[in-house]
């Protein structure tokens, strides 16, 4: 049976990259170029399989900046099937980000909604929630694998101390976790045929935020940073300076 | 859903009081991050002269209640049901949703683990809060009760502090793991106001159809932790890893890429996908300090890392650090170690004869 399905895919910063302002203490966050998030690049992997192995077709959504479309491409090529980018990101804001997409996605019949279960460079885990909140839809959080039957999704989820097999009913929403696959790298074919897949563009209306952000700075390191070259010398130096911590 | 993202302030914010803490439990046992949650709001309940609730929902509530109310809190508010044994979202969300809409806390903090996450963002949805996720430090404010909530951002290069200014109530989730167990108190007196509830089985749009216990070893609780990365070389040179942990009473810790290639298995790793530490000492061998790596131990008191690399990241991180190695400094730490116990163990003999 063959299953709509939908995945959120995000931007990111390259983290190598961000670096304080020398003065300011700032993130050079504007300066920095962007990249297909790591736990969204999972769950297309994801999605894409499910469509493999049950049919299908899976639309991406991405709530970026202009350059976003980049992203949706390399989604495309790696099995996505159409994209909508809306533009007007406003930084982490997980309540902003949750409602525009639950609006869109609302628009767009389908069975599964797939996404990473934090991302890797802002890693609130809020998304999830709030979007199976507002949907209205199950939450089945954290898979490590994804079954579809009958209108029902089993996933085996990832606990801090178990692992749990959950089962609940179409449409839900699956948060993915690092574990779950290997994304593809896909070959030259796929990539130049990304760039004719539809891709559509559209705006978020501005939203009001809860919360400000006060300051975001280079936290002070309070680390001794004692470097040791020779261990002949640096061992016995190391094993006095943390005596207190071993006995 | 308009009015979901432009969700209206609050009007008085003055009469939003007292500090809320979720405790997580499992099977009937209170959480270690539950204990954390009580130790933070009860320094921030102490510093505005305010109440600390704790919310309490689960199948043994009495006699977790019993446990919370040894370490000092003002009120637990319970919810009690055979069939709320296992954390299930709708009605969890539900019970909590009620004492929040009732009793108006200013501040509810949740532990940001899996299941505190599911939670505190519907709750930020439902009660329309405000929720600053993943929190390491937490503050606040002794005039405006204002709660100062910082968060790593940009792969724990930046910290940013975020203040909730209008709604109410002020939430966030706490990294679990990295906030200390508060001391127990004698004698607390403490108000319980626990109910018997029944579930709606139709709120219930999950089953849980087995649980598969994993090989559980608790990093979290350790004075040592000894961790191997890739520039091991090899998965035997974990024995070296091992042996060191072994000589200082610590436990073994790894790198998400050793797991992944089954060097040790996955429930040793440390950082964003593993556990949070935050040992006395945390020694990195040959471990680069990818951030996803730097989330779960940056918060450890001592930092020593051994890398052949001179430029390895984890040495911004570290305090004491050894370039080279690490199969040739592993053999050499431990026996140095061995001598040291060895001297003072004579030392504490003589002294005491």
């Amino acid at each position: 049976m063959p299953y709509q399905i939908i995945v959120l895919i995000k931007q990111m910063p390259d983290l190598e990259l961000v670096k304080p302002d020398p003065s300011t203490g700032v993130p050079n966050v504007k300066s920095v170029p962007l990249r297909f998030e790591t736990l969204s690049k999972h769950a297309a992997e994801a999605a894409v399989r499910l469509k493999e192995k049950y049919g299908g077709k899976v639309t991406g959504i991405c709530l970026g900046t202009e350059t976003a479309g980049q992203a949706m491409k390399e989604a495309f090529a790696m099995g996505v099937d159409e994209g909508v980018v809306i533009t007007g990101y406003q930084g982490n804001n997980p309540r902003f980000t949750a409602g525009v997409l639950a609006e869109k996605i609302k628009t767009i019949p389908h069975d599964v909604v797939l996404m990473g279960n934090q991302s890797a460079d802002s890693y609130t885990g809020m998304l999830p929630g709030m979007l199976s909140a507002m949907l209205g839809e199950p939450l089945l959080g954290n898979a490590l694998s994804v079954e579809l039957s009958d209108g029902s999704a089993e996933v085996l989820r990832v606990m801090e101390d178990r692992n749990e097999k959950i089962r609940g009913k179409l449409p839900a929403v699956i948060s993915v976790t690092q574990e779950i696959n290997e994304p593809r790298l896909p070959p030259v074919m796929q990539i130049l045929a990304a760039g004719k897949k539809p891709m559509k563009m559209e705006k978020a209306q501005p939203g009001n935020s809860f919360s400000v952000v006060r300051s975001n700075k280079a936290p002070k390191s309070e680390r001794k940073k004692q470097i040791y070259e020779d261990p002949s010398k640096g061992i016995p130096e190391v094993v006095k300076a943390i005596r207190e911590a071993i006995r | 859903m308009a009015g979901l993202i432009n969700a209206a302030a609050v009007e008085k914010p003055e009469d939003y009081r007292n500090i809320f803490v979720y405790l997580e439990n499992r099977n009937g046992e209170l959480q270690r991050p539950a204990l954390e949650m009580i130790g933070v709001g009860k320094r921030l309940a102490e510093k505005v002269h305010e109440k600390l609730y704790c919310v309490l929902i689960g199948s043994k509530v009495s006699e977790m209640a019993d446990e919370a109310a040894s370490y000092g809190c003002d009120v637990i508010l319970g919810a009690e049901s055979p069939d709320l044994a296992e954390f299930r979202t709708m009605p969890y969300a539900r019970l909590v949703e009620d004492f929040v809409k009732r009793e108006k806390p200013n501040i509810f903090l949740i532990p940001a683990t899996r299941n505190g996450r599911d939670l505190a963002s519907r709750i930020a949805v439902s009660c329309q809060a405000g929720v600053t996720a993943d929190c390491t430090e937490i503050d606040i404010e002794e005039d405006t009760r204002i709660l100062s909530a910082n968060r790593p951002t940009y792969g724990e290069s930046m910290l940013a502090e975020i203040l909730c200014k209008k709604h109410r109530p002020q939430m966030a989730t706490a990294r679990a793991g990295i906030f200390p167990v508060p001391e127990k108190v004698d004698g607390s007196k403490c108000e319980r106001r626990i109910e018997k509830v029944k579930v709606d089985k139709a709120l219930l749009k999950k089953e849980i159809l087995e649980f598969r216990k994993k090989e559980a070893i608790d990093l979290t609780a350790a004075k040592v932790v000894v961790s191997g990365g890739l520039g091991l070389g090899a998965p035997a040179a974990f024995k070296l890893v091992e042996k060191l942990a072994n000589e200082m009473n610590g436990v073994v810790g790894a790198s998400r890429p050793t797991a992944d290639l089954g060097w040790i298995s996955r429930d040793h790793q440390v950082g964003q996908t593993g556990q949070t530490v935050r040992p006395r000492l945390y020694v990195a061998c040959g471990i680069s300090g990818k951030i996803q790596h730097i989330m779960g131990m940056k918060n450890s008191e001592n930092v020593l890392s051994i890398n052949i690399d001179q430029n390895a990241e984890i040495f911004k991180y570290s305090d004491y650090v050894i370039v080279d190695d690490v199969n040739k400094v592993l053999p050499a730490l431990t026996e140095e170690i061995k001598k040291y116990k060895k001297a003072h163990v004579k030392k504490t003999v003589k002294s005491s004869s």
